[in-house]
């Protein structure tokens, strides 16, 4: 250990004041110079040994650390192989594929959400995000809102959901606000082709063929609001190829116009609310197989008559009628007889109420035709 | 009865009705004919065959999906997770055997247990945050802070829905 003390540092301490008169006989100055320059010195080497350990300590540290990211890195490259023995790791792409589409909401179409599958299931890793990206099947139905608001993050957002769709058919639902036009069309130029089933809703359109006319591989269309019926039906090219419809078609002659644009029509759904009682022209479609009219328990006033007087199905197999208050029982046999139809299964629920009797009378007209109630939960299944 | 031989070779020996539920097994059967050959399952030990044997058991008698239903299901369409309450119940296993029966109902090709296996994964899944679904599954985040910034730009508007 270094003796740093003086007599006069041991003076001061005892007596600060009888150092002071010590002092006086001597050059203070010449005292201050000779500690000065022995103290400066032993600083310096002292100075000179802290910065030689100081030195030495950050090669140790550099080595310590060093030391660490060569363990992690170990532990890391081991965890990948560890991973390669559970079983989770070594489930096909095809596998994880199908477990993704299980991971999908329920709902007929899907908003873009980062919480949900399938974006949520392209954040979680590398592997995860390649096998989500690469299965079409979980960005195939989607649903436009198109507004203003936001709309560029909006369309960005869409654009990427529907370049993973990868030339797969799209189910898409198209909810449109105003001056919608030039944003859809720029929106969906890229996927038109792949457009086949498509849910719209709007208020007014002009020069709907502007839109319409490039949905060339459009099979399927729901249609839940009456105006955008009235919008479209002078749009006939839209209609032709159609095989599937879900309507809302409050008229019976806008119901017979409706099969009338739709040669090729095998499924029709109606959600009529008040059918008026009219007079209907004789109208044959000789595709259709499945035919599905619910009405409204609470508005319904009059029954199918008219349409069961006019109409003749004669491929018709399927048949399903959901609250319509007065069932036409002699209209529904007549209607039967007249189109000679294959009907394999007639089912009716709600306020619809057909006699044990009755149901008899139609399965003698068609020996295999299975009648069938629906219950209220299969209602509200079907009308979800 | 049909004799199999697991991967740590041990030796089953299943009712046919209960073993045809394995399209895999059943299509052996039909190829070969009547024997009292046993069966290799290289891919399957014994612990994971004894859970098949017993959900094919439960099943047995009831009619297999068809090809053509396979066809027909549309895929775009919504597809329910809900789950049986005894599939609900034999599926209650820890995830190391979840996913070996998964791999085994793959392998074997029974539609039925894939599909329960496949919906309980899925279930698990659902409603959870990627730092859940990661810790769960224990998954390492392995993106770059360039594929981060990537994923975040065209979830833009979607983050937080």
């Amino acid at each position: 250990m270094l003796d740093l003390d003086t007599p006069y540092s041991r003076a001061a301490l005892l007596n600060p004041n009888q150092c002071a008169i010590e002092l006086e006989d001597q050059s203070i100055n010449a005292i201050i110079t000779e500690r000065n320059t022995e103290r400066n010195h032993q600083l310096d080497t002292v100075l000179h040994e802290i910065s030689d350990l100081e030195a030495i300590m950050n090669g140790i540290q550099n080595l310590y650390q060093q030391r660490v990211e060569k363990k992690n890195k170990m532990i890391q490259s081991m965890n990948p192989h560890m991973r390669l023995k559970l079983a989770l790791w070594r489930l096909p792409t095809e596998i994880l594929s199908y477990i993704f589409v299980y991971c999908l909401p329920e709902d007929r179409y899907l908003s873009p959400a980062s919480r949900q599958a399938p974006i949520l299931l392209t954040r979680i890793c590398r592997r995860w995000r390649e096998v989500a990206v690469g299965t079409p099947s979980l960005w195939c139905r989607l649903w436009v809102a198109v507004e203003h608001n936001d709309w560029q993050k909006r369309a960005f957002c869409y654009d990427v959901w529907l370049k993973r769709t990868l030339g797969h058919p799209i189910s898409l639902a198209l909810h449109c606000y105003n001056d919608w036009n030039p944003l859809v069309r720029s929106l969906l130029h890229p996927y038109i082709h792949q457009i086949s089933s498509l849910n719209i809703l709007f208020g007014q359109v002009e020069q709907p063929e502007c839109v319409f006319k490039d949905f060339s591989a459009l099979q399927e269309l729901i249609i839940p609001n009456h105006t955008t019926f009235k919008q479209l039906c002078s749009f006939t090219p839209l209609w032709a190829h159609l095989t599937k419809v879900e309507i809302s078609v409050y008229k019976p002659y806008a119901f017979l116009r409706l099969l009338s644009l739709c040669p090729n029509l095998s499924s029709l759904t109606n959600y009529a609310k008040s059918p008026q009682k009219t007079s209907l022209s004789p109208f044959t479609h000789p595709k259709l197989q499945s035919l599905r009219l619910y009405g409204d328990s609470w508005s319904s006033r009059e029954p199918l008559q008219n349409m069961f007087d006019a109409l003749s199905l004669p491929n018709l197999r399927v048949l399903h009628v959901w609250n319509i208050k007065t069932w036409p029982h002699e209209e529904f046999k007549t209607f039967l007889i007249r189109s000679a139809c294959p009907l394999e299964s007639l089912v009716f629920g709600g306020t619809v109420i057909m006699t044990a009797e009755q149901q008899a009378e139609y399965v003698a007209l068609v020996p295999f035709l299975k009648v069938v109630a629906w219950n209220s939960s299969c209602a509200l299944i079907r009308h979800k | 009865m049909v004799h199999l031989v697991t991967s740590d070779n041990v030796e089953f020996v299943v009712d046919k009705e209960v073993v045809e539920r394995s399209v895999l097994i059943k299509n052996m059967l039909e190829d070969v004919g009547e024997t009292d050959q046993s069966i290799p399952l290289a891919n399957v030990s014994s612990a994971v065959l004894r859970k098949v044997i017993e959900y094919c058991e439960h099943h047995r008698g009831e009619p297999l999906p068809s090809a053509d239903a396979d066809q027909n299901q549309d895929e775009t369409r919504k597809r329910t997770t809900d789950i049986s309450e005894w599939d609900q119940k034999f599926i209650t296993v820890d995830q190391e055997m979840l996913f070996e029966i998964i791999l085994a109902a793959n392998y074997l090709d029974i539609k039925s247990l894939l599909d329960v296996g496949c919906k309980t994964v899925a279930n698990m899944i659902k409603g959870k945050t990627p730092d859940e679904i990661r810790r769960l599954f224990n998954i390492v985040n392995d993106f770059t802070p360039e594929e981060e910034a990537q994923i975040k730009k065209e979830n833009e508007w979607a983050e937080d829905r």
